[in-house]
């Protein structure tokens, strides 16, 4: 099963992460990943992706738009995230009743 | 400098942080650390040109993922621990004066996604009992930035608030076998007098036990306890019904009414309970277009507030109002 695509959602996402069962896939259509040592577990219809370099090549089939969070660090160790939705086979595409006049697509990627 | 601090009247921890005196007090509208860096410009909280949604760890957080060591030794009678948690800061959009109420649908659905989001990933992290999302909206209420934006506390205890509400529930279903919040649900929409909007999967209310004039809560139809467990119609109506009740209450007195926004669910990890049921509350501060409320000597001294509206007229006042654009709630 693809993640997040189909599968008895509901309360197994949030059930696995408060037992801390993380940083796996599994049958219920949740993926857990793990990223700049921040442990995360999607909850299947928001379908949330984490796009840094070690993790762009995990990424696979998702509902859509999907959600994706792309984490910086600043200099003073604080974390930034950025949130960027992404249509079906399209990348960095905004819906075009937010493109505000005259600014760009966020690229969710700095 | 901060730490938590045991009130052992109230049975309640309390945050000092100091270092809060210092930020960022209303900056002149020329400069905004909410906004997008612009080339040649000082650079903001966020370095890009746009963005969508933003959260970002507060410069100035009451809760920090590293704390410190607290100042002051404990003792028995009075406990003091790190103010460990974590404290966030979410963008709702690059656009400086936008609020919530005027944000597309479709933005609305992406920042309850983002709601959802961080409570998962915070919720999942070791030694937090509570994620709470919020949003205070205007100066009135103390706000010092006045670009949109939302906040989370992540909490290493469950707040008082929250955690008489658990109680209650709990009590609740041990007596009847039922959720109180479904309940509380079934009855307001068998009064009716109280209901300010519905959807298939949300109902809008001014609850009978309202303690603010115009006090708003948001409840889904469905018994769930996070905002992550909202199937996409649940979030779509949410969206909807979120944006209906912003837009009356701007129309209500003609300005853009200042409240704070508190979305209670259910604490995580150990301290998480089942028979919780998720809610949104608003509390606007007006009582007239002119009038504030303010928690004063029984509100701040016993704890009981004091309501000068009645429910059943505020309430048939909201659901009388329409936006002043109906093209507004259109996708």
């Amino acid at each position: 099963m693809l993640v997040g695509s189909d599968g008895p959602i509901g309360a197994a996402a949030p059930q696995l992460a408060h037992q801390r069962k993380l940083g796996r896939r599994d049958q219920v259509g949740c993926l857990c990943l793990r990223s700049h040592g921040i442990q995360r577990v999607v909850a299947p219809w928001s379908c949330i992706g984490v796009m840094t370099e070690d993790l762009q090549n995990t990424a696979t089939e998702r509902r859509t738009p999907r959600m994706v969070v792309t984490v910086v660090v600043k200099p003073d160790g604080r974390t930034l995230r950025f949130y960027s939705w992404q249509e079906s086979g399209a990348v960095d595409k905004r819906r075009d009743e937010d493109r505000e006049p005259g600014g760009r697509p966020s690229s969710g990627r700095e | 400098m901060s730490e938590l601090r045991w009130h052992p009247l109230l049975g309640q921890w309390v945050i000092t942080a100091t270092h809060r005196q210092d930020r960022t007090f209303l900056p002149p509208p020329d400069y905004c650390p909410l906004c997008p860096t612009q080339p040649g410009e000082l650079e903001t909280e966020v370095p890009a040109a746009d963005y969508d949604i933003v959260v970002f760890e507060n410069r100035f957080p009451s809760l920090q993922r590293e704390p410190p060591e607290p100042t002051v030794e404990a003792t028995a009678l009075m406990p003091v621990r790190p103010a460990a948690g974590v404290c966030e800061v979410v963008l709702y959009t690059s656009q400086h004066d936008e609020s919530l109420a005027g944000a597309s649908l479709s933005r609305l659905r992406r920042l309850i996604g983002v709601w959802a989001e961080r409570t998962s990933d915070l919720g999942a992290r070791p030694g937090l009992e509570y994620v709470f999302v919020f949003e205070n909206k205007g100066q009135v209420i103390g706000v010092t930035l006045s670009h949109p934006h939302g906040q989370i506390y992540a909490y290493p205890f469950v707040p008082p608030m929250i955690a008489t509400e658990v109680a209650q529930h709990r009590l609740h279903h041990e007596r009847t076998g039922r959720c109180l919040g479904c309940d509380i649900l079934a009855s307001e929409l068998d009064d009716g007098r109280r209901v300010v909007a519905e959807t298939g999967t949300w109902v809008a209310v001014v609850p009978f036990y309202a303690r603010w004039p115009y006090e708003v809560h948001l409840t889904p139809r469905r018994h769930v306890g996070w905002l992550y467990e909202l199937d996409e119609s649940e979030v779509a109506d949410l969206a909807r019904i979120l944006k209906t009740v912003l837009c009356k209450y701007d129309k209500l007195f003609g300005f853009s009414l200042p409240y704070v926004m508190a979305i209670h669910q259910r604490p995580v990890g150990p301290a998480a309970d089942d028979t919780y049921h998720l809610h949104i509350e608003f509390y606007p501060p007006n009582r007239t277009e002119s009038k504030l409320k303010y928690p004063a000597g029984s509100e701040t001294g016993a704890g009981t507030f004091i309501n000068d509206t009645l429910p059943e007229e505020t309430a048939a006042r909201l659901r009388a109002l329409q936006p002043h654009d109906p093209a507004l709630l259109a996708e």
